[in-house]
């Protein structure tokens, strides 16, 4: 079931509204929605609420074994299937072009990034390493589904333990040892821009309603230390070089904000442990 | 299950699916005494029995000794006489196909108008808002709409709705807003001149002088869903202050 | 006897119950059901649209997806909506919304074991969010009977489960109390609506686990209606005060 389009009202409304300075939800035009992470008895699992758009992150992990050719690397993968629940446009077994996109942004933000050590994830060279699966699943999608699940992974990834294991021989044990975290070299966050009236307008963290409307979009993806992590403008309208760099000086802003509420959640966390 | 007693009917009365009606319950207050009107969310069962098939307030008015249930949706399924609004999604030569939130798009003949005539009738595109009447719904068929009072074939405020902006609430709250005395209407209107146009399909059309007042107008509403009479008030002026 | 989980003292009580109903936005019902640390989320979209190869004439096609909380969906997932589905297509007063779709989504938020169970209640809470014209309600709980004690023990946790000798998850309808008012009749499968049980277990033991079970689902029953209850209470405050 295909998602309805807006009304010429709707449309034209936002579009009015954005020119005289306003934004549907009452936000300024760089603003987040608000934030709220939720965290679970067990480590690696929390719920991210982006204002109505919802997601949920949950890692595991298991021994495998590893590459010939990369014999001390373990493994990182994401699943991001949109399901259904999100939203009744999301047919089960059937890739949209929006979650392709989705996944591709994900996989070059998380994992081309670089944020995971993935050597540390090493058991025994050639033969054990540990692969850890980042499972995401949208609940409610209001927009901005990129930020939501980067948001998500990344979070999830810094709360997550994994066992220790003591190596003896070719053998390895699970130990009863506290279970470790993982290392995490930096922690890339995605900031979505969309753009309207010929480029003129462009807003952060757009709705549903208002990426229905948008001419072009962009996602930059950065780390505190302000290292671009990727970039991302499929398509949509054409825009000056100068107006690139405008978004990324924003972003660095939304970047610092939300890295310090990821951490002073996980801090409020810990300390209820 | 909690058998239902009329003495509790000053109070909230709540029933789930497979609450039966007590059958002295039903006749008693009726003059007329074997006959009764069942309303939304009450069903017979095959067993005879009155049963509730949806989770809500029990309802009862004597006159007629209608019996219903008074539930919350999000999910409009149309019912004939209703207002509601809906969005042209597709055009024919006889019909406008209307988004109207429920499981099909209803049909508005072209001129089911005030005053449309084979060679003087309105024209609407895809993506315009109706304001339209249900003038024939029914569980195996489409919905059919009109634009107009079909006793007078005046158009008596149905048509299209130019300009504002539509939200999407649940069907309680949008009848709710259907009411006159309601409360978060008034407050809103105390401070804000504004036109609106409530459909019981949960679409709300607002529209004012500025574009800042709609937003606002249309947040207001929308958080009045779960609020008592005196958070209403304190909503509504935090609203109107931070303006 | 103490459970494993500490935090219960006996074997026939559940875990604290948890619910929330109308969470998300784009659904047009939906609820999220917990026993103690396994929870599950159920959204609920219809009547709507559906697909002309699904189209039933004479009544609505109800379509179920789980979804794990860990990996992609599996065998076991399929089972459990196959189960959910047949379940509920005799619940569903379905003939009312001919020719249209209702799609169920279960999502596991998290599994500490019952997940079957939470599920099922999830999504009776969903329904019932929907405004979705039902029969009358269900409620679901879970029981093992213990390896080593042959205890039978109500909704067990994950590190329980590894230890059970026979598993068993009961759904009864809400309707089934008022057949069943002397509490001493024996039966109870008057009203059962599911019934699962896997493992080796004696004649006398499914019934005592029925029994047991029957009982448990009063509680749940009980705890939709003051849910339900909490709900209406809130959406109608501004009229009655």
């Amino acid at each position: 079931m295909k998602d309805a389009d807006p009304s010429t009202n709707e449309r034209e409304f936002l579009l009015a509204a954005l020119k005289d300075g306003a934004r549907i939800d009452g936000r300024k035009f760089y603003d987040f929605r608000t934030l709220r992470l939720t965290f679970g008895a067990e480590y690696g699992a929390v719920e991210v609420q982006l204002g109505n758009t919802r997601v949920l992150a949950k890692v595991s992990c298991e021994v495998i074994r590893p590459y010939t050719d990369k014999p001390t690397e373990g493994f990182l993968m994401f699943n991001t299937e949109l399901s259904p629940m999100a939203s009744a446009a999301f047919e089960v077994g059937r890739q949209t072009d929006e979650e392709v996109l989705v996944s591709r942004l994900i996989e070059k933000a998380m994992r081309r990034s670089r944020a995971l050590d993935t050597e540390g994830l090493c058991i025994v060279a050639g033969e054990k390493v540990w692969s850890i699966r980042v499972d995401i699943h949208f609940l409610d999608h209001d927009g901005n589904l990129v930020d939501a699940a980067c948001i998500a992974a990344i979070t999830a990834l810094l709360h997550f333990r994994r066992p220790d294991v003591t190596v003896v021989g070719e053998d390895h044990t699970l130990e009863q040892r506290n279970p470790v975290p993982l290392s995490i070299h930096h922690i890339p966050i995605c900031t979505t821009f969309a753009f309207f009236n010929n480029g003129e307008r462009m807003v952060v963290d757009p709705t549903f309603l208002e990426e229905q409307v948008k001419e072009g979009d962009m996602t930059i993806t950065l780390n505190v230390h302000k290292e671009v992590c990727a970039l991302s403008k499929a398509g949509g309208i054409p825009m000056e070089i100068d107006q690139i760099l405008q978004c990324t000086k924003i972003a660095v802003v939304k970047v610092a904000e939300i890295t310090a509420q990821i951490q002073a959640a996980l801090e409020a966390d810990a300390k209820k442990r | 299950m909690a058998s239902i007693t009329t003495e509790q009917e000053s109070e909230l009365l709540i029933v789930l699916p497979g609450d039966q009606l007590p059958e002295s319950g039903l006749m008693e207050d009726s003059s007329a005494a074997h006959r009764l009107t069942l309303g939304p969310g009450l069903a017979p069962m095959d067993d005879d029995s009155i049963t509730a098939v949806k989770a809500g307030i029990l309802k009862h008015n004597a006159v007629g000794n209608r019996w219903w249930v008074e539930s919350n949706q999000r999910r409009y399924v149309a019912a004939q006489g209703e207002s509601i609004i809906g969005v042209v999604t597709g055009k024919t030569a006889e019909h406008y196909k209307v988004d109207i939130g429920a499981s099909q798009p209803a049909l508005l003949g072209v001129l089911a108008f005030e005053g449309a005539t084979k060679r003087n009738k309105p024209n609407h595109n895809i993506g315009d808002s109706l304001y339209c009447r249900v003038s024939m719904a029914n569980k195996d068929m489409e919905a059919e709409l009109e634009c107009m009072n079909p006793t007078t074939g005046k158009a008596d405020g149905f048509g299209e709705l130019k300009g504002g902006f539509i939200i999407k609430v649940s069907l309680g709250l949008a009848r709710r807003l259907l009411d006159p005395k309601n409360l978060v209407l008034r407050l809103l209107g105390q401070h804000i001149p504004f036109e609106m146009a409530v459909g019981t399909n949960g679409k709300v059309w607002v529209n004012s002088a500025s574009a800042q007042h709609t937003i606002l107008l249309c947040n207001g509403i929308r958080n009045s869903e779960y609020l008592n009479a005196a958070e209403c008030v304190a909503m509504v002026k935090s609203l109107v202050e931070k303006m | 006897m103490s459970r494993l989980d500490r935090t219960r003292t006996s074997a026939h009580q559940l875990r604290p119950f948890f619910s929330s109903q109308n969470l998300l936005n784009r659904a047009d019902g939906s609820a999220q059901f917990d026993f103690g640390e396994s929870s599950v989320m159920c959204s609920v979209v219809g009547p709507s649209e559906v697909k002309l190869r699904d189209e039933k004439l004479d009544k609505a096609t109800i379509e179920v997806v789980v979804r794990p909380l860990v990996g992609l969906p599996g065998i076991k997932d399929k089972a459990r909506e196959q189960a959910i589905r047949e379940t509920l297509e005799p619940l569903v007063l379905s003939g009312l919304h001919p020719r249209t779709g209702i799609q169920i989504v279960v999502q596991t938020m998290k599994d500490d074991g019952c997940i079957l169970a939470t599920a099922f209640n999830a999504t009776i809470l969903a329904l019932l969010d929907a405004g979705i014209p039902l029969k009358s309600i269900l409620g679901a709980v879970t029981c093992i009977v213990d390896n080593n004690s042959n205890e039978i023990l109500l909704d067990p946790t994950t590190e329980e489960l590894a230890n059970a000798k026979s598993t068993h998850t009961f759904v009864f309808d809400n309707k089934s109390s008022i057949t069943s008012k002397e509490e001493q009749q024996e039966s109870v499968d008057v009203a059962t609506l599911y019934s699962d049980s896997t493992g080796l277990f004696s004649e006398e033991e499914y019934f005592e686990c029925a029994q047991i079970c029957y009982k448990a689902v009063q509680a749940v029953h009980g705890f939709i209606r003051t849910a339900v209850q909490k709900k209406l209470e809130k959406e109608y405050q501004q009229i009655h005060s």
